[in-house]
């Protein structure tokens, strides 16, 4: 608590420093310069902020989540930005644009239920699933080194303490490799990895209308390795 | 500084002049606020959204620290991303240098403190022709915009934390904000040019 608190500090120290900074640069530095440096650093600000401002669009989509998957990858966000423009280019009224874009958007993604693109509905952050066959390693429709799951779990915002499926192809009969993996996920801290083979995994699917999560019947549990 | 009476009137004036801010300031920053106050794991989130607004007094800024904090990214992260987004900032003071010359110092750092877009648009917008006028202009439209901007954001930081509003999707409010001064942007160079 105490951490984090003396973090929320300094980074709005920071914040603060750098944007006081900023605006007190032309103050001190500029102050005596001639008008000419002024007026060509003026126009190099004109010039080098929309390209600042491109760039933090890309930034604030990559931190759009929708459901702890990024949200970037389906096409809401595209879709309200689109309509943000419109609206921008009829009225010129900036609050409207805003307003309208970020309503369109939380209706999408809130009341529509549009959460992502029917091709990508295997993957669902509440019910993880990392696949093991004999090509290798995916998770997310991504191939991914075995080491490397941890990290792209984190990204996905999955919590430690998730039920992490590993599901071993119907063709794999070898399961050192998803024990192997099944080791790296408990060094990282996941709790609780668990082994599924071909015919538990079918009766564990995830209904993708609701995300919710399906109790396998008690007869295949068997076949889960823990 | 002007007489009395002239004070009340360029206030007048400036109250007037910042009424249609006044709505965009108190609405982005009672977004800026939820959005602070629904991140989750910030507490006293109200608090934190008002030292926010009262520190950067910096829309944008306010906007993209809150998945910083969320995502624990450090303090250099954290300075690279106020120095980009702010960076138009450096460029506001070049024509405020001449005018603000030799003001009483907490007054002028007050006034530096909080040139954002918005205010310093109505700074420049001030065709007043006495300098003393200008100042005081300036001072009660910063003072003005300033006091909207802590106030819609601590109010939208208390609403977001204490209402279950609908909030699902609603950190789309800052992509939104850079689409459109990104927008406004692309529009003025190609006029421009």
């Amino acid at each position: 608590m105490q951490e984090k608190l003396i973090y929320l500090f300094s980074a709005v120290a920071v914040g603060w420093a750098v944007t006081f900074a900023l605006r007190l640069l032309p103050f001190g530095l500029f102050a005596r310069s001639s008008r000419k440096t002024q007026t060509s650093l003026a126009k190099f600000g004109e010039i080098v902020s929309p390209v600042v401002i491109g760039g933090l669009i890309v930034y604030s989509f990559s931190t759009l989540k929708l459901d702890g998957a990024p949200a970037w990858r389906t096409f809401w966000p595209y879709l309200a930005v689109a309509l943000t423009v419109a609206l921008h280019l009829l009225f010129r009224n900036s609050l409207a644009s805003i307003a309208g874009g970020t309503v369109f958007y939380m209706l999408l993604v809130g009341f529509l239920g549009c959460t992502s693109l029917p091709s990508s509905i295997e993957f669902d952050a509440r019910n993880p699933v990392v696949r093991i066959s004999g090509a290798g390693v995916t998770f997310a429709g991504q191939f991914v080194a075995p080491e490397k799951v941890p990290r792209l779990l984190r990204h996905y915002d999955i919590p430690l303490e998730r039920t992490i499926h590993i599901h071993i192809s119907g063709g794999l009969h070898d399961l050192r490799p998803a024990r192997q993996l099944m080791a790296i996920l408990c060094r990282a801290g996941y709790r609780r990895p668990v082994l599924v083979t071909e015919r538990t995994a079918r009766s564990e699917a995830v209904k993708p209308d609701t995300g919710k999560f399906v109790r396998p019947p008690v007869e295949p549990r068997r076949k889960v390795y823990r | 500084m002007p007489g009395r009476k002239k004070r009340i009137v360029i206030a007048r004036r400036a109250f007037v002049d910042t009424l249609p801010v006044m709505a965009g300031y108190s609405t982005m920053g009672f977004a800026a606020g939820v959005l602070m106050a629904v991140a989750g794991d910030v507490p006293m989130a109200p608090f934190w959204a008002g030292l926010c607004a009262l520190a950067f007094v910096s829309g944008t800024l306010s906007f993209a620290i809150v998945p910083a904090i969320q995502s624990g990214m450090g303090l250099a992260g954290i300075a690279l991303l106020a120095l980009s987004i702010n960076f138009r900032y450096a460029f506001y003071g070049v024509s405020m240098v001449e005018s603000w010359r030799g003001m009483p110092f907490f007054r002028k750092w007050f006034l530096i403190h909080s040139l954002a877009d918005e205010i310093y648009a109505l700074d420049v917008s001030c065709r007043l022709p006495n300098v003393h006028d200008r100042r005081f202009y300036s001072l009660c439209n910063h003072a003005f915009n300033f006091f909207y901007w802590v106030a819609g954001t601590t109010a939208g930081g208390i609403a977001g934390a204490s209402l279950k509003l609908p909030s699902k999707g609603i950190e789309f409010a800052m992509t939104a904000l850079f689409t459109v001064i990104f927008t406004d942007q692309i529009k003025y160079l190609c006029r421009k040019n």
